[in-house]
């Protein structure tokens, strides 16, 4: 249980550091939002820790993001450079993160992928019954992350 | 004095920003290549003359310890400095890089200041952005 904590303590901070850092974007961890995603992104990771993690977000909120981090006007907002800063949010968080749960050794990540929310409820590489869910509200929108991982627990 | 510089990254977001970093650092650059992965990084530097490499691990195709291998078996390339800007940071990755000859680390997500400062320092650049001859141990890097 203990272990548990410490695991949320850790990506918690990886997910405030990647969304200040890198999109100026400022959350808050809240109960449920009730929030309608339409974007998500999948990574696998392994090492010392073997898993997946999610991030699922509402469209305004990723538009919201890469504005931000590429200084762009809303209009140069473009489907393909959503999903790149989407993905390499995604890919921030997770290296983040393994950093906190074991600083000395090697993590393979993989590439991220990307994909448009047709069943909101539909299952990821990260969804599974023993998932570590956080949510969050922004500006722009609401967002989750998700995260399965084996012997974390 | 003015550097060319090359970014790789798989994320075109991220090439951006970086470039936009070093446009707004002071860095006196004079052309920036860009890159996807280590494949294509090595058919930029067949076309083009470049002082240091700014490049990302997690690639597809060839990726950055990779790419560090291709260009120290190549005499024509093995002098270029390489900056490692990437999310993977275990010190056993550092070490790795660093072994492999790369000059500078800084993780992702960086503050501006990072990237100025190890780019400044791995190319012996003052605070007023001139160029200094670097007296420092050739092995010696910015981690």
């Amino acid at each position: 249980m203990a272990n548990i904590k410490k695991i949320k303590e850790m990506l918690m901070k990886a997910i405030f550091e990647v969304f200040e850092r890198a999109f100026f974007v400022f959350a808050e961890p809240v109960g449920e939002t009730g929030a309608n995603y339409q974007i998500r992104a999948n990574i696998r990771f392994s090492g010392r820790m073997e898993g997946a993690m999610q991030i699922s977000m509402s469209e305004n909120l990723a538009k919201i993001m890469a504005k931000n981090m590429l200084s762009l006007d809303h209009g140069q907002v473009t489907d393909p450079v959503i999903a790149d800063c989407v993905k390499e949010c995604l890919n921030m968080i997770c290296g983040s993160f393994m950093r906190k749960v074991d600083p000395d050794h090697v993590f393979h990540v993989s590439i991220p992928s990307f994909e448009l929310i047709s069943d909101p409820s539909g299952d990821g590489d990260a969804r599974s019954d023993d998932s570590l869910r956080l949510v969050f509200d922004a500006e722009g929108g609401g967002f989750e992350v998700m995260l399965t991982a084996s012997d974390y627990l | 004095m003015s550097f060319n510089v090359l970014i790789v990254d798989d994320s075109g977001a991220m090439r951006a920003v970086i470039r936009k970093i070093i446009t707004i650092s002071g860095f006196k650059m004079d052309q920036c290549f860009e890159a996807e992965n280590g494949c294509e990084a090595m058919g930029q530097l067949k076309k083009n003359w470049v002082d240091v490499i700014i490049s990302d691990i997690n690639m597809p195709e060839m990726n950055g310890l990779e790419l560090l291998k291709a260009l120290r078996q190549d005499p024509l390339y093995q002098n270029i400095p390489v900056i490692i800007v990437s999310t993977e940071g275990s010190s056993e990755r550092i070490e790795e890089a660093r072994q492999g000859g790369a000059r500078g680390f800084i993780m992702k997500p960086f503050l501006p200041e990072e990237i100025r400062s190890v780019l400044h320092d791995v190319m012996g650049v003052g605070a007023d952005g001139e160029y200094q001859e670097d007296q420092r141990n050739a092995d010696e890097g910015d981690f």
